[in-house]
């Protein structure tokens, strides 16, 4: 235990350093989960290569009391941008639906860490595919390149 | 998937005919820069030279299985979608402890959870492992005995705690050595003089909570 030895360390500064190492032992001991490490690893195969991270310029989440109620689950909407395009995403308990402006046809890729869907959108730029659970993130082919959400977690 | 299910830690750090040379003893610049080249080995090594601080983190913050879990997994997708924007990979343990806090408190926002009463769940584990482990009653077991309580006590305390405090407290005392306040006042967007007094103010918190009084007892508070 690291305590302050100097002479002039109050008998309270003392006590705040061994509280310090008495709450780091106190959390030091929990075995990680070995799903948890694995996920940690996996995690590799999402890097960002090549592809530009979009900024996200709307986040429901962020902007509204969102859970007061319990309703936080059931709608989810975001807005990115990058590459020229601007792109609108709605998650629901049922469909995740997408919109991407200017109008036209993308392709396009839907990714949470258990499943990857692709996807072309209409000529007014939208496509809905069915519910996911987070975190996921929406890929976008633009002619400027590719675009990629970052990971919407909550 | 890109790497084996059955990978351990002692496996990998073995693992030295491996044309990869990086292992957790390699610096943070190197092993993100290889990252980013694509050296699964090098995001290997990361994984296990951080992992227990992120996991530290998310403990501290909730005592939510189910949020602490999905943190902990936001964190690491955080820091692949980030890489390439980590200009000081020295600092990765107070980014990751930063970043950990932040999922943690913006899940529980986002699902509207509130945090468990604390009385429910965080000493049941180690209650739990203290009735299932040997029952020889040497000295040795005595004192580890002595030592769990230490612990539960000390987290039952802390679990009290309001959640600015649990982040402030978690940035500022969990890396080894402490996040300097320069760079915790970064990562916390806060101004740099006021965790000073923020990390005493919550420090004597602790030390004020009912589970906390014998403990400061013995420590001569």
């Amino acid at each position: 235990m690291s305590t302050v030895d100097e002479p002039g360390a109050s008998p309270s500064d003392r006590l705040n350093d061994a509280l310090v190492s008495a709450v780091n032992d106190a959390f030091e001991t929990d075995p990680i989960p070995r799903d948890l490490t694995q996920f940690a690893l996996d995690a590799f195969a999402w890097r960002v290569i090549d592809e530009e991270l979009a900024a996200i310029t709307y986040d429901s989440a962020t902007t509204e009391l969102v859970g007061i109620r319990g309703t936080a689950s059931q709608r989810h909407s975001f807005r990115f941008e990058g590459r020229g395009v601007a792109v609108s995403v709605s998650l629901s308990g049922i469909s995740v639906v997408v919109s991407v402006e200017p109008a036209g046809r993308y392709s396009c890729r839907i990714e949470s860490p258990s499943s990857v869907t692709d996807t072309v959108s209409d000529d007014e730029g939208q496509f809905v595919v069915d519910h996911r659970p987070l975190p996921v993130r929406v890929v976008v082919e633009t002619p400027a390149g590719r675009l990629v959400s970052p990971w919407i977690i909550g | 998937m890109v790497i084996a299910s059955n990978t351990t830690a002692s496996a990998y750090c073995r693992d030295v005919t491996d044309e990869s040379a990086f292992s957790t003893a390699s610096p943070f610049t190197a092993l993100v820069e290889a990252s980013l080249a694509g050296d699964a080995k090098a995001w290997q090594a990361l994984v296990r030279k951080l992992e227990r601080v992120v996991w530290k983190a998310v403990n501290m913050m909730t005592i939510d299985d189910e949020v602490r879990k999905d943190a902990f997994a936001a964190t690491w997708l955080r820091l692949v979608e980030r890489l390439g924007t980590i200009r000081e990979p020295d600092k990765l343990p107070g980014w990751l402890t930063t970043t950990a806090t932040n999922e943690v408190r913006q899940i529980l926002r986002n699902r509207g959870r509130q945090q468990i009463p604390v009385d429910f769940s965080a000493p049941h584990d180690i209650f739990a492992s203290l009735l299932s482990s040997s029952g020889d009653a040497d000295g040795e077991h005595d004192r580890e005995l002595v030592r769990s309580e230490v612990r539960g006590t000390v987290r039952r305390a802390f679990n009290t705690l309001d959640e600015e405090c649990r982040e402030i407290l978690t940035v500022l005392v969990l890396a080894d050595p402490p996040t300097p306040y320069r760079e915790a006042s970064d990562l916390l967007h806060r101004p740099i003089g006021s965790l000073g007094p923020s990390r005493q103010r919550c420090l004597e918190k602790l030390r004020n909570t009912p589970a906390m009084q014998s403990w400061v007892g013995e420590h001569g508070g």
